[in-house]
């Protein structure tokens, strides 16, 4: 497999956020895509068929747990499903992993915890 | 038998002034409940805003610290011709954006602490309110590209107000509009009711505000149901809110489940009170 094949989905509300790190992504390497809700989510995730999707748990039109719930019933395990939370504590992160997603990463993201999923490829 | 009488008499009295006493002790320990449970919202109160607060300013933070890993990584590979002028303008625009945000957020803090206070000041000039309508609804564009958002807005419309306090109330309800809106389009309008009150309103198609809900919003720290994961501090109604009627004007919300909400701003041109 190809560093080509290796894609993303990004999903996140805030098009700053969704600009600078799917920038991060592809400087190391990956292919991505960018949902800025819950809805462009389902639809990029069913055309773009990514290995992965990096999501905020905060989007407008869906609780990002629902999302989540979603997406693993659509996509089984072969989608690994990795949520962002700006909110800290054991809660949000229980919920997030009841809901089927299989890393859970808190804001702000370093350089660090990104790298730890997404090695570079290049 | 005279004595008996006295010492009912008097044993009554001791009674009833025993009663009295249990009474204003009963009432007491029941105040100091209240009070007790007062101090315990409080205390959560300010913990929940601590913890608002902080995962506020994680968006902006978060984004300038990629934002400078990135760049880093660029100058690191070498890779100068990244850094063109356009690319260079666009880190401006975010750079700007992410400072704004955490601006806004600090201004939101010390706006609630001044209101409280009863310390909010309104610096009124003449303002021509189409054109500051605007300016917001056109940054609010480069933000939301994938909402539609409209503007129609009758020229003319000139009052004095406090032109940033103005536009802060509209910044707060398109935000609103646009985060809680489900997506679909959202239009701005600004006219002048018959009786010449400047009426500048934001309606969204979302799902709409519950009657019980419809109060409730503009309290200090409230938020709709089902939108506690969503940005915001849940301060921009309440802050609106006292920013209009510091104006003289008020806020009036149309809503019905499932057919969106309008937000009407009512202000007079002039400072004076609303009837």
């Amino acid at each position: 497999m190809s560093s080509e094949d290796i894609r993303v989905v990004l999903v996140d509300d805030d098009i700053d956020t969704c600009e600078t790190l799917s920038s991060l992504l592809q400087f190391d390497g990956y292919s991505v895509r960018v949902a800025r809700t819950a809805h462009e989510a389902i639809i990029a995730v069913n055309e773009y068929k990514p290995v992965c999707a990096l999501l905020d748990l905060g989007l407008p039109d869906l609780d990002g747990c629902e999302l989540s719930k979603r997406l693993r019933a659509a996509h089984g395990s072969d989608l690994v499903l990795i949520a962002v939370t700006g909110r800290s504590g054991d809660k949000a992160h229980n919920e997030a992993m009841a809901a089927g997603v299989d890393h859970v990463l808190s804001k702000p993201l370093s350089q660090e915890s990104l790298r730890r999923f997404f090695p570079p490829l290049n | 038998m005279k004595s008996k009488v006295r010492s009912f008499t008097k044993l009554r009295a001791k009674s009833r002034a025993l009663e009295a006493a249990r009474a204003a002790h009963q009432r007491l320990i029941a105040e100091l409940q209240r009070t007790q449970a007062e101090l315990a919202r409080a205390l959560t109160l300010r913990d929940e805003f601590m913890v608002m607060v902080t995962h506020e300013l994680r968006t902006p933070l978060g984004v300038m610290a990629l934002e400078v890993m990135l760049r880093q990584q660029r100058l690191a590979k070498g890779d100068l011709a990244w850094f063109s002028p356009e690319r260079l303008q666009s880190m401006l625009d975010k750079d700007g954006r992410q400072v704004r945000s955490m601006t806004r957020l600090i201004e939101d803090m010390l706006d609630v602490s001044r209101l409280q206070h009863g310390m909010l000041s309104i610096r009124r000039c003449r303002t021509d309110l189409a054109e500051l309508a605007r300016h917001v609804v056109a940054d609010f564009e480069d933000q939301y590209r994938q909402v539609p958002l409209s503007l129609i807005a009758r020229p003319g419309i000139v009052g004095d107000w406090d032109d940033s306090r103005i536009a802060q109330v509209l910044v707060n309800l398109l935000s609103n509009a646009l985060r809680y809106g489900g997506g679909a389009a959202v239009q701005v309008e600004v006219d002048l009711t018959d009786d010449g009150l400047a009426r500048l309103a934001v309606t969204d198609q979302g799902p709409g505000i519950q009657a019980e809900d419809q109060q409730r919003i503009f309290q200090p720290f409230e938020r709709l149901p089902g939108t506690s994961k969503a940005p915001g501090l849940g301060m921009g109604l309440y802050i609106s809110q006292q920013l209009v009627q510091a104006h003289g004007g008020r806020i009036v919300l149309h809503s019905e489940p499932s057919k969106g909400a309008s937000f009407e701003v009512l202000l007079p041109l002039t400072p004076t009170t609303l009837g």
